[in-house]
């Protein structure tokens, strides 16, 4: 036995848990939310400008003017805004009958001047960053973006494409190891997103990006598919891992609870280091609730402790939910290998009383 | 050493996994009395390292039922006259995330070559590179329209990007300096379009004579630091600057902002060395005592690491990119499962493989118990120590540019001592298994040893030795180092009708006798347990030699035993795989039959 029993990571998976989440913009702009302000999942909190293209080109090279010459030869200057066709520099030549100009490629704006180089950056639509998480604005980081609070349910993934959106939730009435076909789809796919069992396939995936789905969850992806799911602009979220695993019944369940209600759904991955984030659908209490729930505590993290619910996180058990027995111990456990791990016994909850043994490394806590 | 601390409390901060340990005298010996692992926390939602290592302390303390940390869950310090506490404690880590670089040159072939190499050697990866000679109006014929004086693409791809740092490189020194001026301009415009906070990193290290108008075009914009010239003249490369400063750089920008670092190194008074670092003075200080030629390789979950000492020089490559964890998904990219699947026996399924390897990239501290799970992972593990192989040639031969002194062919072809690290030693591999990984990827030839870091702490000893050398070398050779045996790797010329390699008579001390034919193409396992020794004595057959250094067929050695025992790989070097991936993975499932993996 074993007397300390450490961490294993959480993943949450709550039908009601209160969270606090940063929306922020790749680059910096303006922020239009202030803190106590109520936002709902749709609402733009900040906005950016980035540009469509970038353009980089000595001024030197395209008019042949010298790096000296560059600064009285400029008609604009950095930071100025230029108009398609606009002249942005001029070179008299042929006695100065003549000149040789430079124009703007498409409307823009002068990013730099550094000796003869010079940074355009031609405009394209404003960047939205969307509040996604239904709730109220409780900080602010100027030009960058806002934290919201909300409280809702809560489904952590363990990878997501990229992007994030908001649609409604449309659970497939089919089993967990199911998989979801493009046949499955219908005119009114725009704007929802599809919950599907324990895969899809790659018809699916691209039929839901030409009926502008709002979102794709389902419990593993074939692990050809994640070129495809990256390059598609609806966001896909992968619950249990890639594969073929159904999707964990705990999860199973709570999105068929859920189905037909507004969700936003942010399939952004990042594995490690400060912007460290799991992929996650949050499913935001009913407005009507709101008012009562906002005094409520602060969710609490899972704890390791007889009862919590856990999840395989590794093949054989990959996606399998138990919880801990009362008067639960780590032990070692021996491999095939030889070496010895800590393990607890586990209460499998998808076949009736099946107690086993499992490395505790090869556990994460759910709740 | 009267001042020297006796208990040492030692903490490796992993990305994946928190080792910690306890070194301490036990009957006049240094010893590892106990070693835990945990789960790092240095990523949300803990986001404090410290966590980890304090959880790695309280396992520790349930196991040698010795009191570490105080009520207040700090370290008790000196050790108390009732045993607990400890007198020191020294940190190492490995947690924080790789630079990512750009590499802005003059010449393609010399110096973006030279500097790539070195940049991607270190706490670093290139994301992209430009080179002057390469646009013939130079900067201008990349342009997206292809005319010449237009837009270069790939000044605009550096504008996109969002680097952490630029290296600038050019020039040999005493060169021209015109061409790096105009570098300068374009890397402070770049720079001057960025938001303040996401300016990268400068550092130059290019033509010295150049260092003036660099700092004065971009210095006012962002930070830049200027070191000598990484190929000072066409056929002599200096990398070993630039990696310095980036490795000050990783240490200032990213380690020391991990969160929790703060607490970790108040209570590291000697401060907290890099795994790489301190794995390198491992292997440094075996390479010095037993005057061998190691070749440490240490597979972490976030990075992966091969050093080479003999006891003159060093040569090291920290590849961030790739690694049996986080980096398995790179791997993929780089290489596509096919290339993974040439190492595993029938009858494994490429869509099955490739999600388990998906899986374990973003489940890392997960440690797999199945055969077939393991031996997906030591698949992909050959092809990740290939590439760090090939990126530590790679620098070698940078380093020598010009040079015919003929090391860089031998790289480290020749070492008498192989030690393993890493995750799959952690996981719990098959030692057989992981030895003929080893003996696939890495080209090594002749006699050899292996050995492996079974606690998980070999790296940590290195800064155990900053407190106590002694201490630290003994708990290394004592508890942390597991022999696994002694490996034959004859030159082997296949010759049509001469099936038999070599025969082996092995004479173990504790009696009796043992002899062997080995096929050519084939390997061959004898036991010889941990501490037990033998002579061995090869008679090869035509076509099979032992290198320069050893004439004649007969050849004779007292070897060690160990985990594994002796093994003799009598398949030539490069191995002979087979194209047809079927008759392939028959081949792999021979191989590792013969090796008992």
């Amino acid at each position: 036995m074993i007397e300390y029993i450490p961490q294993i990571p959480e993943m949450r998976i709550s039908g009601m848990t209160r969270i606090r989440r940063e929306r922020r913009l790749e680059l910096p702009g303006e922020v239009s939310g202030a803190v106590g302000l109520r936002v709902g999942s749709q609402d733009v909190v900040a906005r950016a400008y980035p540009p469509k293209i970038r353009r980089a080109l000595s001024l030197t090279r395209v008019i042949g003017v010298r790096e000296a010459d560059v600064p009285k030869r400029l008609l604009k200057h950095v930071g100025d805004p230029v108009e398609a066709r606009e002249i942005i520099i001029a070179k008299p030549i042929n006695m100065g009958v003549q000149r040789l100009v430079y124009r703007a490629p498409e409307a823009g704006q002068i990013a730099a001047i550094q000796g003869s180089w010079m940074i355009l950056d031609i405009y394209d639509a404003p960047q939205d960053c969307l509040a996604l998480y239904r709730g109220s604005i409780v900080n602010v980081t100027p030009r960058l973006g806002a934290e919201i609070q909300a409280q809702g349910a809560l489904i952590q993934g363990v990878w997501g494409s990229g992007k994030d959106s908001v649609g409604v939730l449309k659970w497939f009435d089919r089993s967990p190891d199911a998989i979801l076909d493009a046949r499955a789809l219908e005119a009114d796919t725009r704007g929802s997103i599809l919950v599907a069992g324990g895969g899809v396939t790659a018809a699916l995936l691209r039929r839901a990006d030409e009926l502008q789905a709002a979102g794709i969850v389902t419990g593993s992806l074939a692990p050809e598919l994640r070129g495809l799911a990256g390059s598609i602009k609806v966001p896909v979220l992968v619950t249990e891992g890639f594969g073929q695993i159904p999707m964990s019944t705990t999860v199973f369940d709570l999105l068929s609870v859920l189905n037909g209600q507004e969700a936003g759904i942010n399939a952004r991955f990042e594995p490690r280091g400060r912007h460290a984030t799991r992929p996650e659908l949050f499913v935001p209490l009913a407005a009507s609730r709101m008012q009562d729930s906002d005094n409520a505590a602060e969710a609490k993290r899972p704890r390791v402790e007889s009862g919590a619910h856990v999840r395989g996180a590794c093949p054989p058990y990959l996606g399998r939910i138990g919880t801990l027995p009362q008067d639960f111990v780590l032990q070692w456990l021996s491999t095939d290998a030889g070496t010895q791990l800590p393990a607890v016994e586990v209460d499998w909850l998808d076949t009736t009383g099946e107690r086993e043994l499992v490395p505790w490394t090869n556990l994460e806590l759910i709740g | 050493m009267a001042d020297s601390p006796t208990s040492i409390l030692v903490a490796d901060v992993g990305s994946a996994a928190t080792k910690v340990g306890l070194v301490d005298l036990v009957s006049g010996e240094y010893r590892l009395v106990g070693a835990t692992r945990t789960m790092s926390t240095v990523d949300a939602p803990n986001e404090d390292l410290m966590i980890g290592v304090r959880q790695g302390i309280m396992q520790l303390e349930a196991l040698t039922g010795r009191r570490l940390l105080d009520a207040k869950n700090a370290l008790i310090r000196p050790t108390r006259l009732d045993g607990d506490g400890s007198d020191a404690f020294v940190a190492v880590t490995s947690a924080a995330l790789p630079l990512h670089a750009v590499v802005i040159g003059l010449s393609r072939d010399y110096s973006v070559a030279c500097a790539g190499q070195a940049v991607n050697s270190t706490f670093a990866i290139v994301d992209h590179t430009i080179a002057v000679d390469e646009e013939s109006g130079r900067w201008g014929t990349t342009a997206s329209d292809g005319r010449a004086g237009g837009a270069s693409a790939a000044v605009e791809k550096l504008a996109t990007l969002k680097p952490d740092l630029v290296v600038m490189v050019g020039g040999i020194d005493g060169g021209a300096v015109a061409p790096l001026r105009e570098m300068a301009n374009i890397v402070a415009a770049v720079g001057a379009a960025m938001d303040e906070d996401s300016r990268p990193f400068v550092i130059f290290a290019g033509n010295h004579m150049a260092r003036g108008d660099v700092v004065e075009r971009i210095g006012g914009l962002m930070q830049v630091s200027v070191v000598d010239n990484v190929l000072p003249a066409l056929d002599r490369a200096n990398p070993g600057p630039l990696q310095a400063e980036i490795e000050n750089l990783y240490r200032k920008r990213r380690i020391e902002r991990l969160p929790g670092f703060d607490k970790l190194a108040a209570w590291a008074e000697k401060g907290v060395m890099t795994t790489a670092d301190a794995f390198t003075r491992v292997t440094e200080y075996l390479a010095r005592k037993y005057q061998l030629r190691v070749l440490g390789v240490d597979l972490g979950a976030g990075a992966t690491t091969m050093v080479r000492a003999d006891g003159n020089r060093t040569q090291r490559a920290v590849v961030e990119e790739e690694s049996v964890g986080y980096g398995l998904d790179a791997l993929l990219e780089r290489t596509g499962i096919e290339t993974i699947m040439r190492w595993l026996p029938t009858p494994l399924e490429a869509a099955e493989v490739h999600a388990g390897l998906l899986n374990q990239s973003v489940r890392p501290q997960a440690v797999p118990t199945r055969w077939q799970d393991t031996t997906a992972l030591n698949a992909a593990g050959r092809e990740i120590l290939m590439h760090t192989a090939d990126v530590w040639h790679d620098q070698l031969r940078s380093q020598e540019f010009g040079a015919t002194n003929g090391h860089a062919q031998a790289g480290f072809a020749d070492s008498d001592l192989v030690l393993l690290s890493g995750a799959p030693v952690a996981r719990g591999s098959k030692p057989t298994s992981l030895l003929l990984m080893l003996l696939d990827a890495l080209q090594v030839r002749g006699i050899f040893s292996v050995a492996a870091d079974n606690a998980g702490l070999a790296a940590a000893m290195g800064a155990v030795a900053a407190v106590n050398s002694e201490a630290a070398a003994q708990a290394l050779e004592n508890d942390c180092l597991v022999t696994w045996g002694t490996v034959f790797v004859p030159d082997v010329v296949a010759r049509a009708g001469e099936p038999l390699a070599l025969v082996a008579h092995v004479e173990p001390a504790r009696g009796g006798k043992l002899e062997a034919d080995v096929k050519l193409g084939s390997l061959e396992l004898i036991p010889l347990g941990e501490g037990e020794k033998a002579n061995v004595e090869l008679r090869a057959g035509r076509g099979v030699s032992w290198g320069p250094s050893a004439r004649g067929n007969i050849f004779k050695r007292e070897v060690q035993g160990g985990t594994v025992g002796v093994m003799i790989d009598a398949r030539g070097r490069p191995l002979p795989m087979d194209e047809n991936m079927d008759r392939q993975r028959e081949r792999m499932q021979r191989w590792m039959w013969e090796a008992g993996a």
